[in-house]
């Protein structure tokens, strides 16, 4: 695996750091305390759980609540992983794959991650005691007592658990197998002894068969008597039956002659009372049809009577109404006369109030008015101030631009002290004239120069041609030339003359030869000149400007100190002026304040005296409503009373009919009594006598059923004394005796087979348990054996165990050995070998051919301590974890410079098989062979720039 | 009749590790880099051609289409002209991300690419709320899911989609391949895919080079292979598979790739390799292999021989020479791992095998009897180490 970024927050002194890792060597370089442990740390906390110098709580950054840690890493599959870690007052620990989650939650993302990186057994300690060699002790675990390095490598080498199973489970497990063994033991032995009883049994199987069908042959007489005796029975039974069932039927045939009989008695009774019936109510249906006519009447008169009654009793209930109305009617005017009082005193109260009410009134208006003046003297003094403001500025705007004034004037005064120009000017002009007479000179001379040159060449080219006298023009002799004589001296002399007029010329030349370039410089110069006289017209004008804009603004300066003490009265200082003028304000605002608070209080006392006016107001009107209401009352309970005395005087006509009523019904009663006898006879008889006629047919068909009786009961005599001399009585009595007899005989014989017939089975089941004994005993005999042999290699087991425990741990200390070996002899540069004995002590062997000397690890060093530590290191990481990744803090420390060169060019050995380590180094040495250089700066530093 | 019915009669077809836009390691700009690159598309498209004429309904591509992450305008052009044919036939291309072209980054996917312009259709597991949501697309009732490179978390992966799996008519894409091999990342153990037996009607893997179909006897796991050699020592079957509904049986067809001769000579002591070109028909364009293997002292000139099996018209020569007398060096030794040597320990002792323990059972017995020990299963340890003890004894009477 490999680290490829890391992100921190609030994790110890990073409050936020980022950086990427590559594959191979990384190199964390920083001053101390820029946080490069720390960033181990975090390493460690996130992907395997452990490695903090202190506790978690203390990783977050101070003053802050909570860390985050990212850590994405490549795994072996070639798939990114991203664990993310929160601690603080928050925890979260979740790892991801792209944006899959893959585990939450601590136990189980380190549990992943041990997996994913291919890691085995306690990945937090792997990390502390592998992967990770902290600052500081890289040497420490090579030191110390035997028994404490035994103790702490065998814990890395995860080896312990070899002995472990053997002095725990695999124990366990022998014991078990013993333990079985011997129970098994135990139960043969029962076995055995249940076994002793075999032979007994199978002698007693055989004489219990020959019992059982002697026995059964017995049984088998027995049960043909029996048949035959009932079979004989069973006939002489069916008579008896027959016979019973006769009797029984006469019987009933005797009974239901007897009902029958009973029945015609009672109904002719009944006939002969209904006959009797019939004749009362004839005798008397007219006396009941009067009574019923007399009772109807009764009727009616009686509720006649009832209401009158009723009548009387609600007139004395309306007199009492009619007294309690009046006495109410009394209390009603008391009262009334009592508002219209307490009416008056209110109207008094009122009148007051208004009087003090238009007092105040005057007095606030009063105030009111000072109050006006007040505001205005405040206000008049407000826009004093904004006028002064106002013009105060354009005052000090009037002294900024008269000091930017003199600025300008400053710079354009210091032009006097250049000298004149036009002067200057003048003294060029007239030297460029004469310069220009030289030029002109100067080229008259050049060309006489040219002149006499050529002449001069002409005559030397032509020499030799024109003294032979030969014209160079016309190419034939000329008479002119041919007659002088010595004619080549002749042009000799001309040429030596004009080489003299030459010469003479350059002098002449040489005097005036600078003329023209002196014209140019001067030309230059007066260009400038003039330059500089129009820059000079430019400033003076700027000048005259300036002086008097500068005027002009001072005037304006006088004018606004004039304006400005106008505004406040009296001429002053502009500052003091200032001041003044606030004063003003102040106090005219005092003075405002005051009179408005004298204007309030006096409002607030009118407010109260009005809320005092509602309240009477409200209260009157109240009052008022109640008397009106009690006046309504009286009228209504008036009008209530003449109603109920008009209707009492109705109920006093209707009641004088009453006696006339009472009369009547006495009459009517009177005649009732003389004809209720009769009413009740015929009620009483009446329905008996409608029964009549039934009662006569019920009689004739009682009768009938008489008769037929009789008849059946003499067919069924004759029948029944038939069968009764057809029965034997005597040999069914002695059938009776045999049968039980022989039955007697024949249920022992039954139970005495079912008796033999139980022993043998169990007695056969007793021999087959038995067998079956034999068979556990023979399994068990077997398992024994079996349990004998896994004993023995369970014990071979728990040897091997151990064995193989320390050849692994053998295996290992010699491959970290060997490797550590050859990194070390190329470090060192030297032929010496690592040893790392049984009891992990290391030491440092010179080669034979150097006598072989031992040197022990303690013995060494601090330089050679950290130098060896490193080796082994580096070949316990690449042999003992499966992550092929390192960290290693400052393994530097003591080591010379020498060493460190070597050690840096030595890293890719030491570290190039795994994917990635990470070093953390104060030296800058070792930044060539790191793929990757991480240069942390101290937080401070950071903050501050 | 049923909704089964309605449903027969498909053929799917299923590659696998096309692995677009390779070229060789080594010599960037020779012929042979070219010509390899090349083969990787005609490869790809022969299957096309395949799936075309035989009129197939869906198209089924179970990671490493691309040989990488980052792919250059070229491949991508050409990938999408071969992919577009399909398109314009109506057959679905349906794919997932391999260990070669998963993006770290949704927005630097060429595959999302792809999808997004509807070349194909890519399926990889997203995160819910609180679990992992599986989509799929729905082929004529047949719904099919697709994992993606589940890397070192196949089993776990593979277990939870079998969870919300109905039915049977399912079929499963993921860049995975059956194995227990430590050595090759990212395989998932047989027990693991057994999950999916009942809920599939087939299961699409990958990641693995050759032919493979999981289980021997009625196989519903199937590893069609890489469709040309992705290094050239691979010498397996190699192609893709056409899953017939109707019939629920799956077709091997041969991928068509660049010819690759293998040759293995043994070398006598004293003696070279002089005639070796006389010796053997070296085919035009053919990747030539030799294995040279010998002992004590043999001379063979690899680089001279590879140059000149290449001159004799092969594509490209690579010259393997094994000694056959070597032990295990110190560097082979360097390079062993805590288990390594555990496991040599373990295998090479005399005690073991002196009460009948050995090999590879004897190892994992020894694991388990570890695990137990440290975990506190008193019971499962001594189940595993009476069975073992039985095994034993059972072997020596
Ligand atoms: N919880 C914390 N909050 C803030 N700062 C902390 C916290 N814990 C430790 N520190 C400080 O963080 C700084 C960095 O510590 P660290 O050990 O990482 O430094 P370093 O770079 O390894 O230094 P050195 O080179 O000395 O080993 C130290 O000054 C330490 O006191
Ligand atoms: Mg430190």
């Amino acid at each position: 695996m490999r680290i490829t970024s890391i992100d921190l927050e609030n994790f110890r002194s990073h409050s936020r750091y980022s950086g990427t890792f590559e594959k191979g060597i990384n190199l964390i370089l920083g001053r101390n305390g820029s946080g490069k442990s720390s960033i181990i740390e975090a390493i460690g906390l996130a992907l395997f759980g452990g490695g903090l110098r202190d506790r978690q709580e203390d990783a977050v950054r101070w003053n802050e609540r909570r860390a985050r840690i990212k850590v994405a890493f490549l795994a072996d599959d070639g798939l990114e992983y991203v664990v993310e870690k929160v601690f603080g007052n928050a925890s979260n620990h979740e790892l991801y794959q792209g944006e899959l989650l893959v585990a939450r939650g601590r136990e189980s993302v380190i549990e992943k991650i041990r997996i994913i990186c291919g890691l085995q057994g306690d990945i937090s300690r792997t990390f502390e005691n592998v992967i990770v060699a902290s600052q500081n002790k890289i040497a420490d675990q090579f030191l110390g007592s035997p028994a404490v390095r035994r103790d702490y490598f065998n814990r890395v080498f995860q080896v312990d658990l070899y002995r472990k199973i053997s002095t725990d489970f695999m124990r366990s497990y022998v014991s078990d197998l013993r333990n079985e063994d011997e129970f098994l033991r135990r139960e043969i032995a029962i076995l055995d002894s249940q076994l002793e009883r075999k032979e007994e049994v199978k002698e007693r199987v055989a004489q219990l068969l020959k019992d059982l069908s002697l026995t059964k042959k017995e049984l088998d007489t027995l049960r043909d008597t029996l048949t035959k005796i009932r079979s004989e029975k069973t006939s002489l039974e069916q008579v008896s039956r027959e016979i019973a069932s006769r009797k029984s039927s006469l019987e009933r045939e005797l009974v239901s002659l007897k009902d029958a009989s009973g029945n015609l008695k009672n109904n002719l009774k009944q006939r002969e009372r209904a006959v009797r019936a019939k004749e009362i109510v004839d005798e008397s249906r007219e006396a009941h049809d009067l009574y019923e006519k007399l009772l109807k009447e009764e009727n009616i008169l009686n509720t006649e009577k009832r209401r009158l009654e009723g009548l009387a009793e609600e007139s004395s209930r309306i007199g009492r109404k009619i007294s309690e109305f009046e006495i109410e009617i009394t209390r009603l005017t008391e009262s009334l006369s009592n508002k219209n009082n307490r009416l008056r005193e209110i109207d008094d109260r009122f009148e007051e109030q208004k009087i003090e009410r238009s007092g105040l009134m005057k007095e606030k208006e009063a105030a009111e008015l000072e109050s006006g003046k007040k505001r205005r003297a405040y206000e008049l003094s407000v826009s004093k101030k904004k006028a002064f403001k106002v013009i105060y500025e354009q005052y000090r705007e009037n002294e900024r631009r008269i000091n930017s004034i003199d600025d300008q004037y400053a710079s354009v005064r210091n032009l006097e002290s250049v000298e004149e120009p036009n002067l200057c000017l003048q003294k060029i002009d007239e030297e460029i004239e004469k310069t220009n007479r030289e030029v002109m000179i100067l080229e008259k001379l050049n060309e006489a120069k040219t002149t006499k040159s050529a002449q001069k060449k002409a005559l030397e080219e032509y020499e030799d041609s024109l003294a032979e006298g030969i014209c160079p023009l016309l190419n034939e002799k000329c008479r002119n030339i041919e007659n002088r004589e010595d004619y080549g001296g002749y042009i000799a002399g001309l040429i030596k003359g004009l080489e003299e007029g030459e010469r003479e010329l350059l002098k002449e030349i040489k005097k005036v030869g600078d003329s023209p370039s002196r014209l140019n410089e001067l030309l230059g110069e007066k260009t400038l000149i003039l330059k500089a006289i129009e820059e000079r017209a430019k400033k003076e004008s700027e000048k005259s400007r300036i002086e008097e804009e500068k005027s002009k603004l001072m005037k304006t300066h006088k004018n606004l100190i004039l304006e400005l003490s106008s505004i406040l009265g009296v001429p002053a200082e502009v500052e003091q002026m200032s001041e003044e003028i606030e004063k003003e304000i102040r106090e005219a605002s005092t003075e405002l304040e005051l009179q408005n608070k004298q204007v309030s209080s006096l409002a607030d006392q009118i407010k109260r005296i009005d809320s005092q006016i509602e309240e009477l107001i409200i209260g009157r009107k109240k009052l008022d409503e109640e008397k009106k209401e009690t006046e309504k009352a009286i009228a209504s309970r008036r009008t209530e009373t003449a109603d109920l005395r008009s209707s009492l005087e109705e109920y006093a006509k209707e009641l004088d009919k009453l006696p006339e009523f009472n009369t009547r019904i006495e009459e009517t009663r009177r005649a009732m009594a003389l004809n209720k006898a009769g009413y009740e006879n015929y009620n009483r008889f009446a329905t008996l006598a409608g029964y009549l006629e039934e009662y006569a047919s019920l009689c004739q068909s009682s009768l009938e059923k008489c008769r037929n009786t009789s008849l059946s009961i003499s067919r069924i005599r004759k029948e029944y004394s038939l069968l009764q001399r057809a029965f034997d009585s005597e040999r069914f009595e002695q059938l009776g005796i045999e049968e039980k007899a022989v039955e007697e005989k024949y249920n022992l014989k039954r139970d005495e087979t079912v008796s033999i017939d139980r022993d043998l089975l169990s007695a056969k089941t007793d021999l087959e348990n038995l067998s079956d004994i034999e068979k556990q005993k023979k399994t068990r005999q077997k398992t024994i054996e079996k349990i004998g042999k896994k004993v023995e290699l369970a014990e071979k087991i728990r040897e091997n165990l151990n064995l193989t425990g320390e050849r692994i741990t053998a295996g290992f200390r010699d491959a970290i050995e060997r490797k550590a070996t050859l990194d070390y002899m190329r470090i060192s540069g030297m032929e010496e070998t690592i040893r790392w004995n049984e009891d992990y002590e290391v030491s440092v062997k010179a080669p034979e051919y150097e006598g072989g000397s031992i040197r022990s690890f303690s013995n060494l060093s601090g330089g050679e301590q950290v130098l060896v530590s490193l080796c082994l290191r580096a070949a316990m990481t690449g042999i003992l974890s499966g992550a092929r990744f390192a960290v290693f803090d400052e393994p530097t420390s003591n080591l010379d410079k020498e060493r460190k060169e070597l050690l840096a060019h030595s890293l890719r050995e030491l570290f190039g098989e795994l994917d990635q380590s990470i070093i953390v180094t104060h030296d800058d040495v070792f930044s060539e062979m790191a793929q990757k250089v991480i240069r942390l700066e101290p937080p401070n530093e950071l903050e501050t720039q | 009749m049923n909704s089964e019915s309605e449903l027969a009669d498909l053929k799917f077809l299923h590659c696998s590790d096309i692995h677009l836009g390779r070229r060789p390691i080594g010599s960037p700009n020779s012929p042979y880099s070219s010509t390899r690159y090349e083969d990787y598309f005609d490869a790809f498209e022969f299957v096309v051609d395949w799936a075309l004429a035989h009129k197939i309904d869906a198209f089924f591509v179970t990671g490493d289409l691309f040989d990488k992450r980052e792919i250059n305008p070229d491949t991508l052009a050409r990938t999408q002209s071969i992919l577009s044919r399909l398109r314009d036939c109506g057959i679905r291309v349906i794919a997932i991300e391999g260990n070669h072209d998963k993006s770290f980054n949704v927005n630097e996917s060429w595959l999302r690419f792809l999808h997004e312009t509807a070349y194909l259709e890519l399926l990889s597991p997203v995160q819910g709320g609180n679990d992992i949501i599986f989509p799929y697309v729905e082929i004529s009732g047949f719904k099919v899911y697709g994992l993606g490179y589940p890397g070192f978390l196949a089993a776990e992966m593979i277990s939870k989609v079998a969870s919300v799996l109905s039915g049977r008519n399912n079929i499963v894409l993921v860049h995975t391949a059956p194995g227990n091999d430590s050595f090759i990342p990212g395989l998932v153990t047989p027990e693991a895919l057994n999950v999916l037996r009942s809920k599939v009607v087939y299961a699409g893997g990958g990641h693995l080079h050759s032919q493979f179909a999981f289980p021997a006897n009625d196989p519903f796991f199937f590893v069609p292979g890489s469709l040309e050699y992705w290094d050239v020592w691979e010498n397996d079957r190699k192609g893709f598979y056409v899953f017939n509904t109707e019939k629920e049986a799956a077709d091997f067809h041969n991928s068509r790739r660049r010819e690759r001769q293998e040759f293995s000579v043994h070398v006598n002591e004293g003696e070279g390799l002089s005639d070796f070109i006389e010796d053997h028909e070296i085919h035009h364009g053919a990747i030539v292999l030799v294995t040279v293997s010998g002992s004590g002292d043999f001379n063979v000139d690899q680089g001279g021989l590879e140059r000149e099996i290449e001159s004799g018209g092969a594509l490209k020569a690579f010259v393997k020479v094994r000694r056959t007398d070597r032990d295990i060096t110190l560097d082979d030794y360097k390079s062993m791992s805590a288990r390594d040597i555990e496991r040599e320990v373990i295998m090479s002792s005399k005690e073991w095998k002196e009460i009948g323990a050995k090999g590879e059972e004897l190892v994992a017995i020894i694991e388990k009897m570890k695990h137990f020990q440290e975990e506190g299963r008193y019971d499962l340890f001594k189940d595993s180490v009476d069975s073992f003890l039985e095994s034993i004894t059972g072997d020596v009477s």
